[in-house]
């Protein structure tokens, strides 16, 4: 006989068949054959038919010791099962794994584990290579929302920000803000077009939200010294509005959200935080660098000076220095934590050395935050600023008109 | 080889005779879990639907009836395709309208007004709506890809009158406190169970929501007691603590020790009350639901005691929160085996009756159900 005739066993194994056509059942003998498994009637002996190899199949894979329970792909529905007979002088499952490897658990199982992974790997491989190549598909999503949506958005992040509070105004001061406002439309040869406004908001800031909408809080308001640094901040958020930076990054947001939650397994909600997804907002280091070269441009196209913008992040650099907010934040927060445990006077020793790691532990949170931070830093924008040639330029507000725009939040 | 077999002598369907589901478990379990647990983060998320197709084909062939075990014929990528369908046409729609109408009420209301909220609560009918309709298509996915022999079962109804009669009921039982969910339950189980073929077998549901007032009633009192005594402690434990802060003493000086203790006790006490007394009515609704259930002449029984139910359900609380989630295959075996050690069919069933189910196989599974959550299994 051939090399083949080694497959076939003259052990006599007793299983139950199915046909797939109705749930009755019939008791069979079963035989490793040359090419397949024969199965008999038990009781009369007779030949059932013959399951070739390379058609057998099992949704529960077959494990050395267990039942197995087989389908055929050629027979839809059918089904042999063979009990793990104890006692028995050998395994069926075992002697079909044998000949049919491919009916093993940790195969299949394997596979997927290894797809999935490969998947997810690239996936990831392919989002940081798109990022670096500047892709932004959030940002030709962004362009499509209509303008209604856009602006409703940018009202509500505005509201979300400002905490109901309501933008400043005063005759003389709207005066003034609104001679600015229109050199600048001068600038960007669009007038109207955005809609910039001073709220009294807690943090020095200012941001353009969706919808040509640029907020200057009041605090941004009293740390510029000219109304040319002022131009020079609301010309870099016009800047970010004419590029969509804020709806790009509301976009991005969402997304980055819903791939969280099918990471997660599928549990979907927090659809309704919008405004509280918008204030973590934060521009890339090219999103920034578009919005100076605008501004610039505009600033140029308006004859206003470049030089105090330039002054005005020199500054902010010094007293506020790129992270520095954040760390005088922890420094505060520190402080405070010191007070009450004083207070509550803890075991002294204890309490002094925690005290040494966690400045210690603050000071490289401080450095990894620096490294990760994605803002240019100041000195490379003040650079980048101050490398412009000189261009013509005129005076933007008087200096009693300067005066009244500052104090545009004091009058109830 | 086929229809012309003749058939071996079966043992003949007899009246009155008991066929008890056994449980033998499947190795592999604690692999599962392993691997369920371990490989969700390095594939983001993906490995999910695997592991539980993986996990349902283990407590599936552990099921055992005439000797022969269920099998479970569910892939991992028909999970994952359902969900991802269920997202683009359920759930983008529904995220786009969530946000459409909160822009469209901060109009109305203006954006800083509470009011701009409410636009949301428009879409909660359309998620009632929705969790009915998962409930049925995924018993739908799930019985197709249930083989016994074989057969695989199908839903011969409508998943969206179905969830239209979970809506309606679901609004009843909220305007009556509660009152309705008895009869809201034998409801929605009549539908399911009538709809439920074993291949073109149709189960039959006789049940009615009358018996199940009593433990219902009882659950009810007792929560509405044990919640109002506690809010009662803490109304008066509040103005005791204000009548302090008036008087400038410590809340100890005016507070007795009793007072304090009652309340520690009662909130330990009410979750401990309500696993009671919840158990009790559970288990007399599952044997009473089981015994209405009937294919051909015989029908099912299921025998759960309320102190078992507590003793499973504690258990599988530490199994799935000591582990971190990563046991909680094991705790669905052991609820999988506690079920199904206590279930039985009482009279014969004639099988070669029973012939394959007709219906067509959907091709993906899930998704909905997957979305909100709701399956045990």
């Amino acid at each position: 006989m051939s090399e083949t005739a080694g497959f076939a066993s003259e052990i006599v194994y007793s299983g139950q068949f199915s046909d797939g056509r109705t749930a009755r059942t019939t008791n069979v003998d079963v035989r490793f054959a040359e090419h397949g498994i024969d199965l008999f009637k038990t009781q009369s002996g007779e030949l059932l038919g013959g399951w070739p190899y390379e058609e057998l199949e099992s949704s529960v894979f077959v494990q050395t010791g267990e039942p197995a329970h087989l389908g055929n792909k050629t027979m839809l529905g059918a089904r042999l099962f063979v009990p793990n007979n104890a006692g028995h002088r050998a395994d069926f499952a075992s002697e079909l794994l044998v000949r049919v490897p491919h009916l093993s658990r940790k195969r299949a199982n394997l596979q997927v584990v290894f797809w999935l992974t490969g998947a997810a790997v690239a996936s990831v491989l392919a989002i940081i290579a798109l990022n670096m190549m500047e892709f932004s598909p959030a940002r030709s999503i962004a362009q499509m929302i209509p303008e209604q949506i856009r602006k409703g958005l940018g009202q509500q992040v505005i509201a979300s920000l400002g905490r109901g509070k309501k933008a400043c105004h005063s005759p003389a001061g709207d005066k003034a803000f609104g001679k600015i406002l229109a050199r600048l439309d001068q600038g960007t040869g669009k007038a109207g077009k955005f809609d910039v406004k001073v709220i009294p908001i807690g943090m020095m800031n200012a941001f353009a939200a969706p919808g040509e909408y640029i907020v200057v809080s009041k605090k941004l308001l009293d740390f510029v010294e000219t109304p040319e640094e002022l131009a020079g901040v609301i010309a870099h958020e016009m800047g970010h509005g004419e590029k969509m930076h804020p709806e790009a990054g509301v976009v991005r947001a969402l997304g980055i959200s819903a791939g969280i939650s099918i990471a997660m397994g599928g549990s979907t909600g927090g659809l309704g935080d919008l405004g509280g997804l918008l204030l973590q907002l934060k521009y890339s280091r090219t999103a920034e660098t578009e919005a100076d070269t605008l501004a610039l441009q505009t600033l140029k196209a308006a004859q206003i000076p470049a030089k105090p913008f330039a002054a005005f992040f020199a500054r902010l650099e010094k007293e506020h220095g790129g992270l520095a907010d954040l760390k005088k934040a922890l420094e505060e927060a520190g402080e405070k934590s010191k007070k009450t445990s004083d207070k509550a006077k803890k075991d002294k020793k204890n309490k002094e050395s925690g005290e040494k790691k966690t400045s210690a532990g603050g000071d490289g949170i401080w450095r990894a935050l620096q490294l990760l931070s994605t803002h240019p830093s100041s000195p490379e924008r003040i650079q980048m600023i101050k490398s412009q040639p000189k261009w013509k330029s005129a005076p933007l507000l008087s200096a009693t008109e300067w005066q009244a725009l500052r104090k545009i939040c004091d009058s109830k | 080889m086929d229809a012309e077999i003749v058939q071996v002598a079966e043992s003949a369907p007899v009246a009155g005779e008991t066929t008890q589901l056994e449980w033998r478990p499947v190795a592999g379990l604690a692999e599962i879990s392993f691997k369920n647990f371990f490989l969700r983060l390095p594939t983001l998320g993906l490995y999910y639907f695997w592991g539980k197709t993986n996990l349902r084909r283990n407590l599936w062939g552990s099921v055992h009836l005439q000797g022969q075990p269920l099998e479970y014929t569910g892939k991992g990528w028909e999970l994952f395709v359902g969900f991802l369908i269920t997202m683009v046409v359920v759930f983008l729609p529904l995220g786009a309208a969530a946000v459409g109408l909160t822009l469209l009420f901060g109009k109305m209301f203006g954006a800083t007004d509470p009011r701009a909220q409410l636009g949301i609560l428009l879409l909660y009918p359309i998620f009632f709506y929705l969790i009915g309709v998962a409930q049925y298509r995924a018993r739908n996915y799930r019985l197709s890809r249930t083989n016994w022999r074989g057969i695989r079962g199908h839903m011969a109804g409508s998943s969206w009158k179905y969830g239209w009669t979970f809506f309606w009921t679901t609004l009843v039982s909220l305007i009556t406190l509660g009152w309705a969910m008895p009869w809201q339950a034998t409801k929605l189980q009549t539908i399911l169970t009538n709809d439920t073929r074993f291949g073109e077998e149709p189960l039959r549901f006789d049940a009615l929501a009358k018996p199940l007032y009593l433990p219902f009633a009882i659950a009810w009192f007792a929560m509405v007691i044990g919640i109002g005594g506690i809010v009662y402690l803490i109304k008066g434990i509040g103005q005791k603590a204000a009548m302090a802060k008036a008087l400038g003493v410590p809340v100890e000086a005016v507070m007795s020790p009793i007072e304090g203790g009652l309340l520690v006790l009662g909130i330990i006490a009410l979750p401990l009350l309500y696993a009671v007394v919840s158990a009790f009515s559970i288990s007399r609704k599952s044997n009473y639901f089981a015994r209405h259930t009937h294919i051909q002449n015989a029908r099912f029984e299921l025998k759960t005691t309320p102190m078992s139910l507590i003793w499973l359900v504690l258990g599988n609380f530490f199994y799935i929160v000591l582990t971190l989630g990563m046991l909680s295959p094991i705790a669905q075996r052991r609820l999988a085996s506690y079920i199904v050690g206590r279930a039985s069919i009482e009279g014969a069933i004639d099988f070669d009756a029973i012939s394959q189910s007709q219906a067509k196989i959907a091709k993906t599974g899930e998704g909905l159900a997957e979305a909100f959550d709701i399956d045990a299994f």
